[in-house]
């Protein structure tokens, strides 16, 4: 017996000191161990994002010319493996650098604040389909700003702000919501990009006078709150029509891939200029 | 001291590792390392010293996750206590079949906690869900058999 109350006595101190540290936390008195934590951690996982990244590119080659190696000289093989390796760090480096060059030319062709930042941690379950940020509220970013890759196309937008880190949930998340129209069209159209199947997104409420052709761009509108306007979402490859809807709704192709992002850009909008 | 460093650096090391297979392809990063410590610990050190473990590996999991602290370390807290009643009721002895049973039953409640705290639910999400409940329990179960076999290998050669 009083074995058992010892240990009842252990876990309750636990669960103390866990509600104190919460309550100490979101009354914002960690600031300083949070500082150190991120100047910590922030750097190791982006390595570790990074390192996962090209592994999963490894996987992905191996598994796209499986039939191809099996087929090639044995001799050959840990050559061309060694040459594969060799080519897809190059890659890296130079997508890397073409990313922060288009990066650069958006920040020049348009007046906004961009922040530069890279993903320390990838939420890509179905649950969920969100990134982390190594840029917070004390590098200026704020809710709601657009979340960019290349020269404009639109990730995700940030939800939750820390002072050190930031969350954005990405278009591909079903909980996504991005009014949206389509690039060069001669009529207007308000559509809503969603998320959907978690790889996917959806162009909904499209009027049912409006024929849709595959391939057409889809672009955000300015409406919404942070949100400039045409910023690239993807390209339409199909048009669903359903007789019993007031509206079309039409696939579109993700342009981007969760699993080989790396860095990031952040239009702060709301931000005061520097 | 030394106690508190070697903990630290378990710790750290599991989070890494979380990090990491989060990174990775789908289905690679079903894979809930958090879990299966969570569930190793508490079959192999008993319930005061998981729930330790848990609320810290929650924190840290919901900092660099969601950043809403506190919400795993809650999820991971109730499935520990449910396991453990389960245990000190029905499952009492500690045999393969009510280990693989324990695993399933908290991998269960925390996919389940995780899915209720997203207020999202849909056929996909309960597929993954699935998928990853299986996953995860089976890597439990293979983990105890290999850690108690190495047990017994030990005892024998050197006891």
């Amino acid at each position: 017996m009083p074995y058992y109350n010892t240990i009842n006595k252990k876990i309750i101190i636990t669960i103390i000191i866990f509600f104190v540290f919460l309550a100490l936390y979101y009354l914002h008195f960690l600031m300083p161990i949070e500082k150190m934590l991120a100047l910590f951690f922030h750097p190791v996982q982006t390595e570790i994002v990074q390192h996962g990244a090209n592994i999963n590119k490894n996987l992905k080659a191996i598994s796209i010319s499986k039939n191809k190696l099996i087929k090639q000289v044995v001799e050959l093989q840990s050559e061309i493996n060694d040459l594969n390796i060799q080519l897809l760090k190059l890659q890296n480096a130079s997508e890397e650098n073409q990313e922060l060059k288009n990066m650069l030319n958006f920040k020049n062709n348009n007046n906004y604040k961009l922040l530069t930042g890279e993903i320390v941690y990838k939420n890509n379950l179905e649950l969920e389909k969100s990134i982390m940020i190594n840029l917070g509220s004390k590098d200026g970013v704020r809710k709601n700003d657009a979340v960019i890759v290349g020269g404009g196309m639109l990730i995700g937008k940030v939800i939750k702000v820390s002072p050190y880190q930031s969350l954005a949930r990405l278009t591909i998340d079903n909980k996504s919501n991005i009014l949206a129209t389509l690039e060069n069209a001669p009529y207007t159209v308000s559509g809503v990009i969603q998320g959907f199947q978690g790889t996917n997104l959806s162009f909904n409420y499209i009027p049912k006078n409006i024929a849709i052709i595959p391939k057409q761009k889809i672009i955000t509108n300015g409406l919404q709150e942070n949100l400039p306007p045409n910023l690239f979402l993807g390209q339409i490859t199909q048009l669903l029509e359903n007789e019993n809807n007031i509206f079309n709704s039409a696939l579109v192709e993700t342009p981007y891939n969760i699993e080989d992002l790396k860095i990031v850009g952040i239009i702060a909008i709301s931000s005061p200029a520097n | 001291m030394r106690k508190i460093a070697k903990l630290s650096l378990i710790l750290f090391i599991i989070i890494i590792l979380h990090y990491f297979i989060s990174s990775l392809l789908s289905p690679l990063n079903l894979l809930e390392i958090i879990n299966i410590v969570l569930m190793l610990f508490f079959l192999f050190r008993g319930i005061d010293k998981s729930i330790k473990i848990a609320l810290i590996l929650g924190i840290a999991k919901d900092y660099g996750q969601t950043m809403n602290l506190g919400a795993s370390s809650i999820i991971y807290l109730s499935a520990l206590i449910l396991v453990c009643i389960m245990r000190n009721t029905i499952l009492t002895h500690q045999n393969r079949a009510a280990v693989f049973l324990l695993s399933l039953l908290f991998n269960s409640i925390c996919f389940a906690g995780f899915i209720l705290s997203k207020f999202n639910l849909n056929t996909m999400i309960i597929q993954e869900a699935t998928i990853a409940l299986l996953v995860n329990t089976i890597f439990t179960f293979l983990i105890f058999i290999f850690i108690q076999w190495f047990q017994n290998q030990f005892r024998k050669k050197f006891i």
